[in-house]
């Protein structure tokens, strides 16, 4: 069975306020949006959880910055945790700022021993704090560091083993870092860990002509369909979501979007 | 090699000005067909087109009265003053009231500092609950109302004001060619309190005086003390009342 969801976004409030017949199993929430609001964004949150399961996702944990955590931050997270019990709470392998500027974009790390003990220490104490296994999701670079000295899957790969966090992974974000770092793929799909994937997320990049940019503006494209049915060769009962922020389609166009990653995972399941 | 502070510190000036330095450039590698300097615009060319979007949703009214072209010239001069330091997005601009007091624009149009600080109360009243109002039947049995506490709702905001700010922040509601079209008298003073109940966020025009009177009930003054001093006529304190009464601000008295 496909476990298929796409994100909660206000420019669909209205219509999922009607509770339409759908064929969605669940939504994913970007924690941020919701986190200080105590009207519309909330509220829409005890509509939605009524009848579906959540899944949070984080865009500014900022689990990677050299700073310390956002304690305040993770405190609001968690009471959001205890109000709408979530299935999942995510965030990214990034940075996202420095003291004093919260930069809103999530920024690449070297991959390295020392990004590893660091990240390591940060995952232990979100963990600890949030009192469930976190996970993290592989993020669309258009730069790489000089003192890397793993590439990204090996870096992955070592992070889940010493952490003992999940991995979300984003397919789109892999196909888009091939093409723009040259790599193959498929080789990244081969180290990741399978049993350590909480979750599978799909999107639209932008071609800009000298780079692939990862916008979540459009379908998903063939190569990155392509790519979702080699790793769901291995998986079973995976939630996949359908991410879409940009220049936001009618909800029933994302719904088909996701129904085809649905069509996608039963005909490959069935064939096995 | 530069280490995990440095590349950070590094890699956040670059994206915040939009200058990279050259320790950061020898120690990247440029994706896709890009060289060093384009990889790294990329990204502050995404946070200024993040940021600058998040401004127009968070300042609609501003950004209808200005213009594309003005409202984005202003983000690009407010986003080097003050860089985002919340995890919200919806907290992104919270100085820009301030901000337009001494800008250019701020002294040709004196209202747009009013006008920046009533787009960012709508949306804090936007995140604020909807409070139930207090159930009639206590407001007509409580014996002395001259005496009485009122408890208003959280989500109240009072502004007087020398301009038609609630008709200038309304353009917003008007597609561009209708705005185009408006041909906007700045004079005419405006007095109002924007307020929200169960059905959503109101608009509520008052007088002078009837504004400095909610202010007090606000504040926590019964109405005797709030009447105190004021030169308000008795039929605006009744009107007063009746709007306190049936509007849904009122959420408790004792």
């Amino acid at each position: 069975m496909c476990n298929i969801g796409v994100g909660l976004r206000a420019e669909h409030y209205s219509y999922l306020e009607a509770r339409p017949q759908t064929e969605l199993k669940w939504f994913e929430v970007i924690s941020e949006n919701h986190l200080n609001s105590r009207g519309r964004p909330w509220e829409i949150l005890h509509t939605m959880r009524e009848k579906f399961p959540l899944s949070f996702h984080g865009v500014s944990l900022n689990i990677g910055s050299y700073a310390p955590l956002d304690f305040e931050y993770l405190k609001k997270l968690k009471y959001m945790i205890e109000v709408f019990d979530p299935f999942r709470v995510s965030d990214h392998l990034c940075f996202t700022g420095v003291p004093g500027a919260n930069i809103h974009n999530l920024l690449p790390l070297p991959y390295n021993d020392k990004t590893l003990i660091h990240l390591t220490e940060k995952l232990d104490q979100v963990q600890s704090f949030l009192d469930r296994p976190f996970i993290l999701e592989n993020l669309s670079a258009y730069i790489d560091f000089q003192e890397s000295t793993y590439t990204e899957w090996e870096f992955i790969k070592k992070l889940v083993e010493r952490s003992g966090c999940k991995i979300l992974l984003d397919v789109n974000n892999i196909y888009v870092n091939a093409v723009n770092h040259k790599f193959d793929p498929k080789i990244y799909i081969d180290h990741i860990p399978k049993d350590k994937i909480e979750e599978i997320h799909l999107a639209g990049y932008s071609d800009m002509g000298d780079f692939l940019f990862d916008t979540h503006s459009n379908p998903v494209f063939p190569p990155v369909w392509d790519l979702f049915s080699y790793v769901i060769k291995d998986l079973k009962d995976v939630p996949v979501l359908i991410e879409w922020d940009d220049d936001i389609p009618e909800f029933a166009r994302l719904e088909a979007e996701a129904l085809k990653a649905k069509k996608i995972w039963e005909s490959h399941h069935a064939r096995n | 090699m530069l280490g995990i502070k440095s590349s950070q510190v590094l890699l956040g000036k670059s994206i915040l000005t939009g200058n990279p330095s050259e320790d950061l450039l020898k120690n990247i590698i440029p994706g896709g067909k890009l060289d060093k300097k384009r990889a790294l615009e990329v990204y502050h060319d995404d946070y200024v087109a993040r940021l600058s979007s998040v401004m127009a949703d968070n300042f609609e009214g501003t950004h209808a009265f200005l213009g594309e072209e003005l409202f984005f010239a202003l983000c690009l001069e407010y986003l080097d003053h003050y860089p985002s330091t919340s995890p919200d997005l919806g907290e992104y601009g919270k100085y820009l009231d301030k901000f337009m007091k001494n800008h250019d624009l701020g002294k040709e149009y004196p209202f747009l500092p009013e006008l920046c600080r009533l787009d960012m109360e709508f949306m804090r009243l936007f995140h604020l609950p909807k409070e139930k109002k207090i159930d009639p039947d206590r407001l007509k049995a409580h014996e002395n109302l001259s005496l009485a506490k009122f408890t208003l709702v959280k989500a109240l905001y009072l502004q007087k004001s020398k301009y038609p700010i609630y008709k200038i922040w309304d353009l917003k509601n008007l597609s561009d060619a209708e705005r185009e079209d408006v041909e906007l008298d700045w004079s005419g003073a405006e007095n109002f309190c924007l307020y929200k109940n169960m059905d959503g966020i109101k608009v509520q025009f008052l007088t002078p005086e009837q504004v400095d009177v909610l202010e007090k009930i606000k504040l926590g003054l019964n109405l005797d003390s709030a009447l105190e001093n004021s030169e308000i006529d008795p039929l605006r304190v009744q009107e007063l009342f009746g709007f306190i009464s049936t509007s849904g601000i009122l959420i408790d008295i004792i």
